[in-house]
């Protein structure tokens, strides 16, 4: 059996190697690199001026150990600065709408509508955990630079791929979001992995806006 | 012999300091034989609603009251947060910021008998329903509550459910930020329901000590901490008046044996024997004792020192008078105890029987005792005199009159309210409320078991015929009939799902795989009526207590009260029941008081043979009323039914004093009765001035009563007794003359 022979070269080439090596694994391994605020900004500055966004969602929802994928689709409007109305319009109509003290819930349509208020409290953490995550959710979607960086930690997955962690993980309803813009800059697509462990992954078709 | 006799006396006065602990102990036993229930204080008929009442979940409900800083919801909310973290026990409900997670805990079984209240729906809106709760589900829920709750009850029932559950609660003030707010002090309120009885005071205690962070803005506002608060006064008070009955204590012993009187210790533990003896006769007879039975009941035998009193002080050559003297003297005492007896109140009853027993056992004891060790226990009388005097006789002279003024002037509050010990803080919230709800009592009548469903379904049509709003099992369930009719519908509709093809696509059959299964799916268990409710349903729950329904009246004007009252005749207020046993003590002592003073005098006749002496022996007990009548008139000190009651207590050692001194005069004079009395009021007084000491309303009105009564009965034995004697005398000098 031969024995191998490094020589010096050898070892200089490794040593650059392992330089080079290093950063690529720590991204890998110790997690993606964070995103400031200034960074943040801009990769949301499509979002900063408008006023009013309207657009078509599909989203399926994983029930990961019912092995129950929850497949609807429907409607986003967004009224900066607070109101947010989440419509489902497939398999049943559906109306959800949030604003910064309550969540409205309307099923069915006309006369037989059902129609369910709930107080979600000024900027407070709600006791319940349903209007709690919706709350989360219409903070979230109002796509507010400063008001995310606050509440998430975001790190930055790919090119246009941003994970956001709650800073505050036992009051939080979500264990993180994954959001991807498109080259454009507007949201394509939102993964919410909730603390159940389920997972929702909605995406969206190219908005219609109003900006200021 | 001597030196014993002294170590034994210091002996029985260590065992004496020990009682009151020894008595403490007792009260927080759980032994079997020591009550602290409430039914005893209501006569047979009433005492199951009263008594029930603390029993229904539905009075359960209490106020969180939080002060904001102006429209800062904050707290409210940290505090809504940690209430909820508390349910579903210790607390049931709690509400405020109401939730879809809130509802899930009123509905489990509300889903489950959907089939008892309606027909099956058709498949197309059993469809629809379940499409509607797939697009709920795909919203995101955070954890796994709501996912559950909707897989629970496809067909929403809960809303139902919800209107009814909201319609418990009538409070008008407007909702903000999820709570009921009142803008003008910026005050908020969140209704509480416990899941436990306010009798449970240590979980009360939990909850607030939970609480604690919020205690500077916060007022827990219901009968939990209600009852909490007062038996911790009353505690602390138990201990306050223990720690002031050992200084009186060591002054007494102190002064005994100081005076040379050590032998007078040895007249306590015949009192004791006495109590134990009342005790076992009680718990024999009743099968258990309540602690005010004892705690008021040892006082009355504690009387019985007196005649220990009166023979110590005698001499051996006068011992068969001073028998006969101290046997009229429990004659009158038991003759009054009898016609207590005679109360409607089981507490009453009770107390008095322990009392007879307990005396009785204490005069025989003594009797006993005097006959086999009289040179250990007779010692040398005190050398005391009271020579009458005018301005004695005219002091007694006012107090009498004042015990008349008294009967017009003094009205004793009867409204259990006044119990209620409260801080400036506590009274000021309550009063807060009380004006700012504005609520009605509710009117509450209870169903028995079997027929429990009947009746609620009746008592519902006619509130319904009459507008009148209505809380009762009648809304939750329907009939027998009405139920297996519902039934029908369902197990008509059921299939078989293991050979038919589904109906629903596999993402419905794998989430709501439970309801089809029990409701859709042919299944030999399930589906079965609610006729005997064997099972308890969370969404009655609050409505029953020990196989009984609770129906809640709910009277929006006079109008309907009326109408409720001449339909339901039981129907009364939480706060009618609680006052039944101030009015029906009031209502027996209006006869029972004067039938006592008229028995008590045809023995006095009896012993005396003629009436100046057995009216003069009243003289004690009515300047024992009317030095409190002065006082309570003077320093308007509240006079309510415990007062009363101390009175009556007094009425017994009224006598005893009252009979030494008349005797002294009309039978033989002896040298030792001046200090027999003086002690035997010593004595009572070291037992009740520590009562003086305390804060709650009934530890304070029984102190003042008996003190006052004492020291007037006194005054009224070695004053009035004399003086009028003396009186008596002159006036009829002058007609011998003539």
């Amino acid at each position: 059996m031969n024995r191998i022979n490094f020589s010096p070269k050898s070892y200089i080439f490794t040593f650059f190697f392992a330089l080079l090596i290093v950063p690529f694994l720590s991204h890998r391994v110790w997690g993606d690199p964070l995103v400031t605020d200034a960074e943040m900004a801009k990769y949301l500055q499509f979002y900063a001026s408008i006023t009013h966004l309207d657009v078509d969602f599909k989203q399926t929802k994983t029930l990961v150990d019912m092995g129950i994928n929850l497949k609807s689709q429907g409607h986003l409007v967004l009224d900066r600065p607070d109101k947010v109305v989440w419509q489902v319009t497939q398999p049943s109509a559906l109306t959800v709408r949030l604003d910064k003290t309550s969540v409205q819930i309307q099923t069915g349509s006309g006369p037989d509508a059902q129609v369910q208020t709930l107080s979600i409290g000024d900027g407070q953490t709600s006791a319940d955990t349903a209007s709690n995550s919706l709350a989360g959710l219409a903070a979230w979607l109002t796509l507010d630079n400063k008001a995310l960086s606050a509440q998430y930690r975001i790190y930055k997955k790919d090119r246009d791929s941003f994970r956001f962690v709650p800073k505050d993980r036992k009051t939080s309803p979500f264990e993180s979001l994954e959001m991807t813009l498109n080259t454009s800059g507007h949201l394509r697509a939102l993964t919410i992995h909730e603390i159940s462990h389920d997972t929702i992954q909605i995406d969206f078709m190219t908005p219609k806006l109003s900006r200021k | 012999m001597k030196f014993k006799v002294k170590t034994l006396s210091l002996f029985f006065l260590i065992l004496m300091g020990l009682s009151p602990n020894l008595t403490q102990a007792a009260s927080k036993s759980e032994s079997g034989w020591f009550d602290r229930s409430h039914r005893i204080f209501f006569p047979k008929d009433g005492q199951e609603t009263v008594a029930l009442s603390q029993s229904f979940p539905a009075f359960w409900w209490n106020f969180v009251v939080l002060d904001l800083k102006e429209n800062d919801f904050s707290a409210a909310h940290q505090l809504c947060r940690k209430l909820k973290a508390m349910t579903p026990n210790p607390l049931l409900r709690v509400e405020c910021n109401q939730g879809l997670n809130d509802l899930e805990s009123i509905s489990r079984d509300w889903a489950q008998d959907l089939p008892l209240r309606t027909d099956r729906p058709s498949d197309a809106w059993i469809k629809s329903a379940f499409d509607s709760d797939l697009a709920q589900a795909s919203l995101p829920t955070g954890d796994r509550t709501w996912l559950k709750f909707l897989q629970s009850d496809p067909l929403q029932s809960w809303r139902e459910l919800l209107k009814l559950v909201e319609n418990r609660i009538k409070i008008k003030l407007e909702r903000k930020n999820g709570f009921f707010y009142d803008s003008e002090s910026h005050r908020i309120i969140i209704p509480v329901q416990a899941a436990f009885n306010p009798a449970e005071i240590q979980k009360t205690k939990q909850i607030l000590a939970a609480l604690s962070d919020f205690t500077p803005k916060m007022v827990w506002v219901g009968p939990h901490e209600s009852t909490l608060r007062n038996q911790e006064q009353v505690m602390q008070d138990l201990n306050a008046a223990t720690h002031a009955g050992y200084v009186i204590l060591v002054l007494l012993g102190g002064a005994l044996l100081w005076l040379k009187r050590w032998q007078l210790l040895l007249l306590f533990p015949p009192v004791f024997v006495a109590v134990s003896g009342g005790a076992v006769v009680t718990v024999l007879v009743f099968g258990s004792i309540h602690g005010l039975t004892l705690s008021f009941g040892s006082g009355i035998i504690g009387l019985a020192l007196d005649y220990g009193f009166n023979a110590a002080f005698g001499n051996k050559i006068q011992a068969r008078n001073t028998w006969r003297s101290n046997w009229i003297g429990v004659a009158t005492t038991l003759v009054g105890l009898f016609v207590l007896m005679q109360s409607a109140i089981p507490l009453l009853r009770q107390m008095m029987v322990f009392s007879a027993v307990g005396l009785s056992t204490g005069f025989l004891v003594f009797r006993f005792l005097f006959a086999r060790y009289p040179d250990v226990l007779i010692t040398r009388p005190f050398g005391v005199s009271f020579s009458p005097s005018p301005i004695k006789t005219s002091i007694i002279f006012i107090l009498l009159a004042s015990s008349i003024a008294g009967f017009f002037i003094l009205r004793p509050n009867l409204d259990m309210k006044q119990f209620d010990f409260e801080d400036a803080k506590n009274q000021q919230t309550d009063q807060w409320l009380f004006k700012t709800l504005a609520m009605r009592s509710p009117l509450f009548t209870v169903n028995e078991g079997d027929k429990a469903l009947i009746a609620s379904q009746k008592e519902k049509q006619w509130a319904a015929q009459n507008g009148i709003a209505i809380e009762t099992l009648a809304n939750y369930l329907p009939t027998e009939n009405e139920q297996s009719s519902h039934l029908m519908t369902w197990i008509t509709g059921q299939t078989d799902c293991r050979r038919s093809p589904s109906m629903f696509p596999d993402v419905e059959m794998r989430f709501f795989s439970g309801f089809i299964e029990s409701s859709l799916c042919k299944s030999p268990t399930r589906l079965k009526t609610l006729s005997a409710f064997s099972e308890a349903r969370s969404y009655t729950q609050h409505l029953s207590a020990e196989g009984k329904w609770l129906t809640l009246w709910m009277p929006t004007d006079d109008g309907q009260e009326l109408k409720i009252r001449q339909n339901q005749p039981t129907a009364h207020s939480l706060r009618e029941a609680l006052m039944a046993f101030p009015n029906i003590l009031a209502k027996e002592l209006s006869w029972m008081a004067p039938l006592s003073v008229f028995l008590v005098l045809i023995i006095l006749l009896f012993y005396y043979r003629k009436l100046d002496p057995s009216w003069i022996a009243l003289i004690p007990f009515f300047s024992g009323l009317g030095l409190f009548s002065l006082t309570a008139i003077t320093f308007n000190l509240s006079v309510s039914f415990i007062s009363v009651i101390a009175l009556v207590m007094s009425f017994g050692f009224s006598f005893d004093y009252a009979i030494f001194a008349v005797d002294h005069y009309v039978k033989e004079r002896t040298n030792g009765v001046w200090g027999a009395i003086s002690s035997a009021a010593a004595a009572t007084l070291a037992g009740f001035v520590p009562l003086l000491f305390t804060n709650h309303p009934v530890l304070k009105h029984l102190g003042q009563a008996l003190c006052l009564s004492t020291l007037g009965c006194y005054l009224g034995a070695v004053w009035g007794i004399p003086g009028l004697i003396e009186l008596r005398e002159n006036l009829k000098k002058p007609r011998l003359r003539s």
